[in-house]
């Protein structure tokens, strides 16, 4: 509780503090013709204070003496201009209009980031790659299938829309990457523990998306969670102007995607803004090579097409706010609710097709937002805190058996299709979570970052199904877990700018309460766990066009509340005695950036031991989570980008990884050191992806633009199982992969439309990720997304 | 004519003139009347099942072998099942019953080289696997589906097509099946309700109406359970039919109950009660044509199941049936074995020796135990995992 009211304190606190700053210089850098334009750099070089322009072509510099100032401003693709301001001391605050020229040699979208925002995080010192989903939401794409695209990142999917996925970075996958939004764990707001991450993915529709950051390696200190080498932050759009722009998207397998956004700004600063979504899929692909079983027991080969497999998710967000006032440049109250149906279609292989086996969330999130750049003088504060809901449901009641035709075959005498119990599960979880992020620029070259995020979770449930089963509803024992991530680093330039040292330090505290169920008995367990980490990254611009980064973290993952409680809905014992995950990260790399052409280069080197594993048993015995397993990585990834005319542009990256076991026979589970030094089976070592895309302006009407692009994926071939295990030619493997996307999109003039026609994978090939689980062949997709107005 | 279009002929002049070459030369071996050296026909006796991997990526391999007589053994030439699978035999195949939904039972044949080939499969889908099979003869055996389908298949191993059903439900809910036994025309089913009813169930399905005749009961121990070990029911000469229960879950010591010859209840004059004779819980029957029985006995009752790296703990213990003694260690010296699925196992392989499992935080291996002088000795060690069936072609 001690937390709470330190965060409230604090939030309550900070505003006030911030009143009574003075000498302001703010305003709107738009173009020839008056459109806002972002990411356009203001510079005040006397004081060696920045800021880049948002959306609305807005900016705002703030705790500006009285006199005269030269600004200096520049935008790439338009010509840089001076401007001398005056703040006088009765009037401290000046707001400007500035009109930027274009150059005569106009460079296109790909070279407008050198000064935004995502060019900043990508000259950070850390590993990081960031895809800017505005310039893709023509397209009709899922947030997973983005970041598929990323170099060092393999997604993996099992199934069509909504379906489980997992994501791996530099060969680190599952619990060990952590996913945020807005820098606030994805596991506060959404029901990544219960459905995973990709249900989770499927609710955040890349239209709703402004960016996602892929940090490989050191995660900074602002992702406040015990990430052991990777982590991916979802930004979510904050226009400051008004506009309304809605989209919609229908695709084979009755795959409906709408959305829709809007915001309305007043001049006295008083923001409000409602965000929904609505998607829906029947998922109703057809699967190759299963089987139907006949009379005689035998499986017969057939292609049926899923008859089970539906997803529907929407979610209505509202938030209500003031920007840019002297004590606040952004703070807003955010309430949203989402609602999300996922049926089941078969377990994890594909071998055993189920027909009524679903679940359902509904999740309730009300956040307060507060933001300020120079709260006091060279301190800038971001805060959060909420209160959300999660309640799921797991309906499993059936005794039908369905065969993959979909029809009732037969009875089974007791259990469900999933568990031996059946279960009517609901399950409702409350979160408490609040951020603080703060940055204090001690000096022109040094900054001091602050980031501390905790969490107090309760969870409980009830089963009136199971508890028939078992004689004793267990779900309704209450589980708590208390989560505190303090992460505090120091970013110091030298060499007038050149080199950029981050040195950072984190601590992690866990506290859970749950319990266990032993001989019908429940005992309560509780465990509770403070660990460190530690961080130095450095970026080196040795000229222009060349930027360099080395950086190495020890990473440490807690056990998660599953692997140290137990959870006895899925099976599994507690294990208090289970040991933190750590890791080892060594990233080394390097980018070339000329104007038609980029290059980048890094390695990667992963050390990890204690890796946590379900040692899984037949149930009803509970299985548990086990320290076993040292893992090293060692990889590189590469990408290279062109525009060679103005019109092209092509994109090529590759990743190769190699996960080799470095576990001695005692914490391998088994009785000699063969498998020290082999391959890990079942991860994907080798992969890639590329694009050709092709931009026409003005083709049929002024400003109008036609888009055509191919893009690919490749996959390598890998083993399910130990690759020096059995005889080569008969194992089971996860085949080759390589698709093809294409699509077409033209947009009309002055932006206000856009009509997509995509069509993934062209060539119809059966595509896996997952031994046995095919996912969708050819599918077509029609978008269309208007701005009905844009201030 | 200019020099690049002469080049481009002189390209393709010299391409075509390779191509055709290649083809002639081709043409001429398939004229070649050289007879191919003759597949190496291999004699298989026996069939082995390995269970491979570390951390949680482990699967069944199964290979074919001419004799035991070797050092060691490996996977090299193991089929990959992707199962966890347990393995049984007619005699002349090696059948698997494997672990996931749906319950899966594969036949594989042995071709010329040994190498284990999948022929058919039978499959009940709804169900989570098959828990034991009992083969009658050529072409009747018996297998019990666990997970939600409460009944027992009748089915050709020769052809691999179900041949009939005997229903369970009779029996309960929500139990799984444990070992089988026939006897004077009746099929005994050891139930596994883990301790939930504190008593030790068994299923009499009279085989010839193939239908479901009586559960008999006995509460003195609980939990028929055979996952660890791949045996807990034996008949002795006389027709006595013994079955081992744990007793885990239930509060009830570990024993051996007896069903007497011609009877078709527990015997309520016999109990071996396990847990005091050894001090354990104790899992698994194995008996053998001189009378000898062992069991074993767990040392850590914590961590029954599962592969603590530092502690393997279970023991071969032999006992005496007939006078419900302990009779201590089948060896002193003999290393401790985990306990995952089918990790012990005993199978005798001639009037003289049997073979048993060690899965060990060293070695893994295959032991020969000499019956007639009680000596034990380590047979073969396996470098690629732990052993979990052998059985043996005619």
């Amino acid at each position: 509780m001690q937390y709470v009211l330190y965060f409230i304190i604090v939030f309550l606190c900070i505003p006030i503090v911030s009143i009574g700053q003075e000498g302001v210089i703010s305003g709107t850098i738009t173009n020839e013709k008056g459109t806002p334009l972002s990411t356009a750099h203001i510079y005040i070089p006397e004081m060696n204070k920045s800021t880049v322009s948002d959306d609305s072509g807005a900016f705002r510099i703030e705790h500006l003496r009285s006199g005269d100032y030269q600004i200096v401003i520049s935008h790439i693709g338009y010509q840089t201009q001076q401007k001398t301001i005056t703040l006088l001391k009765n009037q401290p605050k000046i707001k400007v209009t500035i009109r930027l020229a274009k150059q005569l040699d106009e460079l296109g979208e790909v070279t407008l980031l050198s000064t935004s925002e995502a060019t900043k995080i990508r000259n950070s010192t850390t590993t990081v790659s960031v895809i800017e989903a505005r310039k893709l939401n023509n397209r009709s794409v899922t947030t997973s299938d983005l970041l598929g695209t990323v170099p060092g990142v393999q997604i993996r999917q099992s199934g069509g829309v909504g379906n489980a996925t997992e994501v791996s970075i530099q060969g680190l996958s599952g619990r060990q990457v952590k996913l945020f939004v807005n820098g606030v764990p994805m596991d506060f707001l959404l029901p990544v523990e219960e459905l995973g991450v990709g249900p989770s993915l499927a609710m955040l529709p890349v239209n709703l998306i402004k960016r996602m950051e892929v940090y490989k390696g050191a995660v900074p200190v602002s992702m406040g969670a015990d990430a052991l080498g990777g982590a991916i932050n979802i930004v979510t759009r904050k226009e400051k102007y008004d506009f309304l722009e809605t989209s919609v998207a229908y695709s084979s397998f009755n795959t409906w995607q709408a959305t829709v956004n809007t915001r309305k700004v007043m001049s006295s600063g008083l923001t409000a803004g409602v965000t929904g979504y609505y998607t829906y899929s029947d998922n109703n692909y057809t699967l190759n090579d299963v089987t139907l079983i006949n009379e005689q027991g035998n499986p017969e080969s057939i292609s049926a097409k899923k008859f089970h497999d539906a997803f529907r998710s929407y979610m209505i967000k509202g938030d209500v706010g003031l920007i840019d006032k002297s004590w606040a440049d952004y703070v807003a109250l955010n309430f949203s609710y989402a609602n999300l149906y996922d049926e089941i279609q078969h377990n994890f292989e594909m071998r055993q097709p189920y027909g009524e086996a679903l679940n359902k969330v509904s999740v309730h999130n009300n956040a307060l937002q507060y933001e300020k750049k120079d709260l006091i003088k060279n301190l800038d504060a971001n805060l959060y805190i909420g209160y959300n809901r999660i309640i799921t449901n797991f309906n499993d009641t059936t005794l039908n058996i369905y065969n993959w035709r979909g029809e009732i075959i037969g009875q089974r005498t007791s259990g469900g299709e999933i568990t031996p119990s059946q279960n009517k599960l609901k399950l409702t979880g409350d979160n408490i979570s609040g951020r603080i992020n703060l940055q204090y620029n001690v000096n022109t070259t040094s900054r001091i970052l602050f980031n501390g995020v905790t969490s107090f979770f309760e969870r409980s449930g009830e089963d009136p199904v199971a508890a028939a089963f078992y004689g004793n509803d267990y779900y309704k024992n209450p589980v708590h877990i208390n989560k505190t991530v303090i992460g505090i680093g120091l970013e110091k330039d030298f060499l007038d700018k050149k080199i950029v040292s981050h040195s950072a330090v984190k601590l992690y505290h866990y506290a859970a309460k749950g319990f266990e169920i032993e001989n019908d008995e429940i005992d309560e367990v509780e465990q509770q766990n403070t660990e460190f980490g530690g961080s130095q990254s450095f970026s080196w611009k040795v000229n222009r066009n060349f930027l360099s980064k080395l950086s190495y973290e020890y990473a440490t993952r807690l056990p998660d509340r599953i692997e140290t409680l137990g959870d006895f809905s899925i099976a599994v014992a507690a294990n208090p005695n289970l040991k933190p995950e750590r890791s080892h990260n060594i990233n080394l790399g390097g980018s070339f950036k000329k104007e038609t052409w980029s290059v980048e280069a890094n390695g990667f080197f992963r050390e990890i031991d204690n890796i946590i594993i379900l040692q899984a048993v037949p149930p009803p015995v509970l299985s548990t989570y086990q320290n076993l397993l040292k893992t090293r990585i060692i990889g590189v990834e590469g990408e290279i980008s062109m525009r060679p005319l103005s019109w092209l542009n092509v994109t090529l990256n590759g990743t190769f990884q190699d996960l080799r076991n470095r576990s001695k026979k005692e914490a391998s589970g088994v009785s000699n050191d063969r498998y020290f030094g082999a391959r890990l089976p079942n991860k994907p070592y080798l992969f890639g992806n590329g694009e050709i895309q092709i931009t026409k302006n003005s083709l049929m009407s002024p400003n109008d633009q036609l888009q055509v692009w191919w893009s690919t994926r490749y996959v390598e071939e890998f083993f399910r199982y130990w690759e020096i295990d059995g005889r080569k030619e008969d194992k089971l493997v996860i085949p080759t992969q390589w698709l093809h996307n294409i699509g077409i999109a033209y947009t009309g003039k002055h932006k206000q439309y856009t009509v997509t026609l995509e069509t993934h994978n062209i060539f119809d090939q059966q595509a896996y990720d997952n031994f046995g689980v095919q996912k969708p062949g050819r599918s077509w997709h029609l978008k269309l997304k208007t701005s009905l107005f844009k201030s | 004519m200019n020099t690049n279009t002469l080049k481009k002929a002189a390209h393709i002049l010299f391409t075509g003139f390779i191509f055709i070459t290649i083809s002639i030369l081709s043409g001429c071996k398939s004229d070649d009347n050289s007879i191919p050296p003759e597949e190496t026909t291999v004699k298989i006796n026996h069939g082995l099942a390995i269970v491979s991997g570390a951390g949680d990526v482990k699967t069944t391999f199964l290979q074919g072998l001419t004799d035991l007589n070797r050092t060691s053994i490996d996977n090299a030439n193991g089929t990959e099942v992707g199962q966890f699978s347990s393995i049984y035999s007619d005699g002349k195949a090696m059948f698997t019953a494997g672990f996931g939904a749906p319950a899966t039972m594969k036949k594989f044949v042995f071709d010329k080289t040994g190498k284990a080939v999948l022929d058919q499969e039978i499959i009940i889908p709804g169900s989570n696997s098959f828990s034991s099979l009992e083969i009658l003869n050529e072409t009747t055996g018996y297998a019990t589906v666990g997970g939600g389908i409460s009944k027992v298949i009748q089915f050709n191993p020769a052809t691999m097509r179900i041949t009939g059903e005997i229903n369970l439900k009779d029996a309960g809910d929500g139990l799984f099946y444990s070992d089988m036994i026939i006897r004077d025309n009746n099929l005994f089913i050891a139930l596994n309700d883990f301790g939930g009813s504190g008593s030790a169930k068994i299923a009499v399905v009279d085989l010839s109406t193939n239908s479901l005749s009586k559960i008999i009961t006995d509460d003195r121990t609980a939990t028929l359970f055979n996952t660890l070990t791949a045996e807990i029911m034996t008949t002795d000469a006389q027709g006595n039919i013994y079955v081992q229960a744990s007793g885990l879950f239930s509060g009830k010591p570990s024993g051996v109950l007896r069903i007497k010859a011609g009877e078709t209840e527990f015997d309520t004059d016999y109990f071996f009660d396990l847990k005091a004779a050894t001090g354990n819980t104790c899992f698994g029957l194995y008996r053998f044509s001189n009378g000898m029985v062992c069991t074993t006995i767990s040392e850590n009752d914590d961590n029954f199941f599962g592969t603590d790296g530092a502690n393997p703990s279970f023991r071969y213990r032999k006992i005496d049936l007939s006078k419900a003694q302990d009779l201590g260690d089948l060896e002193a010296s003999l290393p401790n074995t985990f306990a995952a699925s089918r990790t012990s196992f005993m199978k005798q392989v001639s009037d003289d020796e049997v073979l048993f499992a060690i899965a060990g935080t060293e070695e893994d291996a295959l032991y020969s135990y000499e019956i007639s002088s009680g000596n034990v000795s380590k047979k073969m060690k396996s470098t690629s995992g732990y052993i979990t069936g052998l059985i043996t072609l005619k």
